[in-house]
């Protein structure tokens, strides 16, 4: 019974890691329903075998955009700290707020985006942009090779102070509602900072792993990560993330924006649901 | 990707020397070397620990059970627990992010970049306040 089931979860989770990759997502988002409805685990578990997924994506992928330098370091390593503090006061705050407010405003944020992701979906590199000082002393501008267009991207890094304020809300909703934490970033750097989207994603994926080790660690202490799920997950998304990552490289930015907005609406609506539900 | 990790671009404000430009190429090989490893390791125990419970025929522990303490995964290891092998390997998973950030953070003090090394510190004094708070918490 075991290894079917093991078996089944490794396909899966091929498939949540190169979504996840590609999106900048994790993966997340598509492993705990997987392994609730398809697998028959509990929530708990399915969070845990999630946590592991998100680390495996970020590992797996960012490690071949970091060597192709779309993942961007130095910003990756801003935002962090952004990002940590917000998902810290998030979980202190956990028991005080609204979820049943926040997951509202999380949802109508996330059909804006969509929104607005959509306007531009013809654009496929931002143009214009102006760096803001505060990128140009910590050097985040940069350069990719973008395999697609056949061509180095060069590109400046706008509005920093704003992006920091966007990843503290992207940690603060993480710590607070568990979710949203890749979306946020990739959308907070690809709407206010004004990064190619592929600069984006590939950070996002970068940034997502540390922010779930940060609860990592209090999954395992409590026995919530299952070997018998999490096991597969973590080799599947391995394997999936480094796909991923191989299919991104060779898509426009065009083609990955079409892909994200059915993406953010499906999350948008089932957010709404459960905020209404709520 | 290697060819492309060694090769030297200028940024786009075009600032940048050769000693400079190294030093980004040094951070972004060490940063992908850290994940590669840390992913290739945990990767590596988890299949040894599926291998060792098919030869056994057990995991070591009671279905869906495993070691949490430094203690327990230390003497499933030295009697070769499938269990505890696992156990490990996803521990070395959860550490390959921090590994991450830490060496960044050695980085950036190596190419007298003090104020991205230093976020880099603070980020890993943020994880280990989390750490400590849902500790107090229990």
């Amino acid at each position: 019974m075991v290894v079917p089931v093991s078996l089944v979860a490794l396909v899966g989770a091929v498939g949540a890691g190169f979504a996840g990759a590609l999106l900048g997502l994790g993966g997340g988002i598509f492993i705990v329903p997987f392994a609730t409805l398809v697998l028959g685990y509990d929530v708990h578990h399915a969070i845990g075998a999630s946590i592991v997924s998100v680390i495996a994506t970020s590992c797996g992928a960012a490690a071949t955009y970091v060597a192709g330098d779309v993942a961007n370091v130095r910003i990756g390593s801003f935002l962090e700290l952004a990002t940590t503090t917000g998902a810290l006061a998030g979980a202190v705050l956990a028991s005080r707020a609204s979820s049943r407010v926040l997951t509202l405003l999380f949802a109508g944020l996330l059909l804006y985006s969509a929104y607005t992701m959509f306007r531009a979906r013809r654009a496929e590199l931002p143009e214009g942009v102006r760096p803001h000082p505060l990128a140009e002393r910590l050097k985040l501008n940069g350069c990719y090779y973008d395999r697609s267009l056949g061509r180095d991207v060069s590109y400046n890094v706008a509005n920093v102070p704003h992006g920091f304020g966007v990843m503290w809300v992207a940690g603060l909703t993480s710590g607070l509602l568990g979710i949203g934490s890749g979306l946020l970033k990739v959308l907070g750097m690809d709407l206010f900072m004004k990064l190619p989207l592929k600069v984006s994603t590939a950070t996002s994926n970068l940034m997502i792993g540390v922010t779930a080790a940060a609860s990592a660690g209090y999954y395992f202490a409590h026995g919530l990560i299952d070997p018998a799920l999490a096991g597969p997950v973590a080799i599947g998304v391995f394997g999936g993330a480094r796909l991923g990552a191989w299919a991104m490289a060779r898509l426009r930015s065009r083609t990955l924006r079409l892909i994200f907005v059915p993406v953010l609406v499906y999350v948008a609506v089932q957010m709404l649901m459960r905020g209404m539900g709520g | 990707m290697s060819k492309r990790l060694n090769t030297v671009r200028p940024l786009a404000d075009g600032s940048g020397d050769a000693s400079a430009q190294a030093g980004e190429t040094c951070l972004r090989r060490n940063v992908s070397r850290t994940l590669v490893w840390g992913m290739s390791a945990s990767a590596s125990l988890i299949i040894l620990g599926w291998i060792l419970a098919a030869i056994q025929g057990t995991t070591g522990y009671p279905p869906g059970e495993y070691p949490r303490s430094a203690d327990a995964i230390a003497r499933g290891l030295a009697s070769l627990k499938p269990g505890a092998v696992q156990a490990f390997g996803f521990l070395l998973l959860i550490g390959t992010p921090l590994a991450r950030v830490a060496v960044s953070s050695a980085m950036y003090f190596r190419m007298r970049e003090r104020a991205l090394g230093w976020m880099s510190v603070a980020v890993l004094l943020v994880l280990a306040g989390g750490l400590l708070l849902g500790q107090l918490a229990e």
